[in-house]
């Protein structure tokens, strides 16, 4: 699994370094796109090595669900 | 960024397809659950409650029509509550696509790809909808455009041959069976659904002929409620509420049930085409949009070099969000709808700030007078 999402970073990684040359923008535009592909990268691989990370939806439930209990009772 | 157009016939077909995706698709159970015979009656209270809430929307967006909302919205709040309300915009369309696309994950894992694994068929999607998105939103509401009539008449055959399995006997309890609180429970599930209508805020400088889009969208959800709406009626005719509520997909157990001529057994493609057309543009557009907020907030010129990077995350995110569908079930039954009250409430305070900062000019102006 980690082999595919390095496969596929590489991939990207090289078809966004030609668009963006191809297109001429700035360095801070490298930067900035770069950036978000390395912290995706690491959320890719954080998720396969980590299999207990926790989850948005266990943040959500925990905000939300007492307030949507209290509105509309308990629905099973 | 460069505003491509979007026509009031496009973001018509669009809505029609993006209400009927998930409600029809995954939510079925769980509505006729709660509601029962009621359902009908939810869907029109929701969707009136969906056109009045598509007014105010409209309202704001009206105000600067060919702004977007990302910009002008730091002449309302101040710049860092503004960007906070981004923010949670981006998190919410990224996370909503994300869950779509574990739904549909789940749905072909579950039914038809048995030893596939998730992030296969999620990988395969989310490629998809990468590629769309980094064409543009023009393309994706053409594609709509193009689909729309292939998933009508798909529809409508499914509708047709599951006729005369139907046990008609049952229409009388639309009428004699009733519960407030399952009307009640029901509409507060069911009104987030239409509220996606939100998303115009985001599109509206896309848009041509700006001052049709309330007509377009009241439509769309009267036009989307009605395709439901058969859906839902021939669903509790063929199948009863009880029976509904315990089958997982029990659009998919209707289909089942048409024979045509004693050849044709399994019509289960007319249906996966229909529910992965719509589920894909839905994904797309939120994709998108989350793509768009962040774009327009690192002022970048254009989104298309995000989008990889982004449709990685949102697969690894539709992956890693819940344990199974059990745990997904749960989720959406018990916080998805006040959650998405929140969200879909902060127009309104851009609205309602607005509104007050053009009185208090308003009065200043004239006082200065």
């Amino acid at each position: 699994m980690i082999m595919l999402i390095m496969l596929f970073f590489i991939f990207t990684f090289g078809y966004e370094w030609a668009y963006l040359k191809k297109k001429n923008r700035k360095r801070r535009t490298f930067w900035i796109v770069f950036c978000i592909m390395g912290m995706s990268f690491s959320y890719c691989i954080a998720t396969v090595v980590f299999k207990q990370m926790p989850s948005p939806n266990a943040l959500i439930q925990f905000l939300f669900n007492p307030i949507q209990q209290k509105i509309i009772g308990k629905v099973e | 960024m460069k505003t491509a157009q979007i026509s009031q016939n496009q973001l018509l077909l669009f809505f029609i397809l993006y209400f009927y995706s998930t409600l029809v698709g995954f939510s079925a159970g769980h509505l006729i659950y709660i509601s029962q015979y009621d359902t009908i009656l939810v869907l029109c209270i929701s969707g009136l409650a969906a056109g009045i809430y598509a007014y105010f929307v409209v309202k704001l967006a009206n105000r600067r029509p060919n702004e977007f909302f990302f910009h002008y919205g730091k002449e309302i709040f101040p710049h860092w509550i503004h960007i906070l309300f981004m923010g949670f915009y981006f998190l919410f369309f990224l996370h909503t696509s994300a869950f779509v696309l574990r739904e549909y994950e789940d749905f072909i894992v579950q039914t038809y790809l048995g030893e596939t694994p998730n992030w296969a068929v999620g990988g395969m999607l989310g490629m998809v909808v990468a590629i769309t998105a980094r064409s543009g939103i023009q393309t994706l509401f053409r594609t709509a455009q193009g689909l729309f009539f292939l998933i009508l008449i798909a529809d409508v055959s499914n509708t047709i041959f599951i006729g005369k399995e139907l046990k008609w006997d049952r229409w009388m309890a639309f009428v004699t069976n009733h519960s407030g609180h399952g009307i009640f429970a029901g509409t507060y599930l069911t009104i987030p659904f239409f509220g996606e209508v939100m998303v115009l805020v985001f599109i509206f400088p896309y848009l041509t002929q700006k001052g049709k889009t309330l007509k377009t969208t009241s439509w769309a959800i009267v036009l989307g409620i009605l395709l439901i709406t058969v859906n839902f009626i021939f669903l509790l005719l063929l199948f009863g509420p009880n029976l509904t509520s315990h089958i997982t997909y029990p659009m998919l157990e209707m289909v089942r049930y048409i024979r045509i001529a004693d050849f044709i057994e399994n019509l289960d493609p007319f249906l996966i085409s229909i529910w992965s057309t719509t589920v894909y543009l839905k994904i797309s557009l939120l994709f998108y949009l989350s793509v768009h907020i962040l774009a327009q907030f690192l002022r970048l010129k254009d989104h298309r070099p995000l989008t990889f990077s982004l449709a990685a995350v949102m697969v690894a995110l539709s992956l890693q969000m819940s344990g199974g569908t059990a745990a997904l079930t749960n989720f959406y039954t018990k916080s998805w709808a006040t959650y998405s009250y929140f969200i879909e409430g902060i127009p309104l305070l851009y609205l309602l700030m607005d509104t007050i900062k053009r009185f208090i000019k308003k009065r200043s102006a004239n006082k200065a007078h």
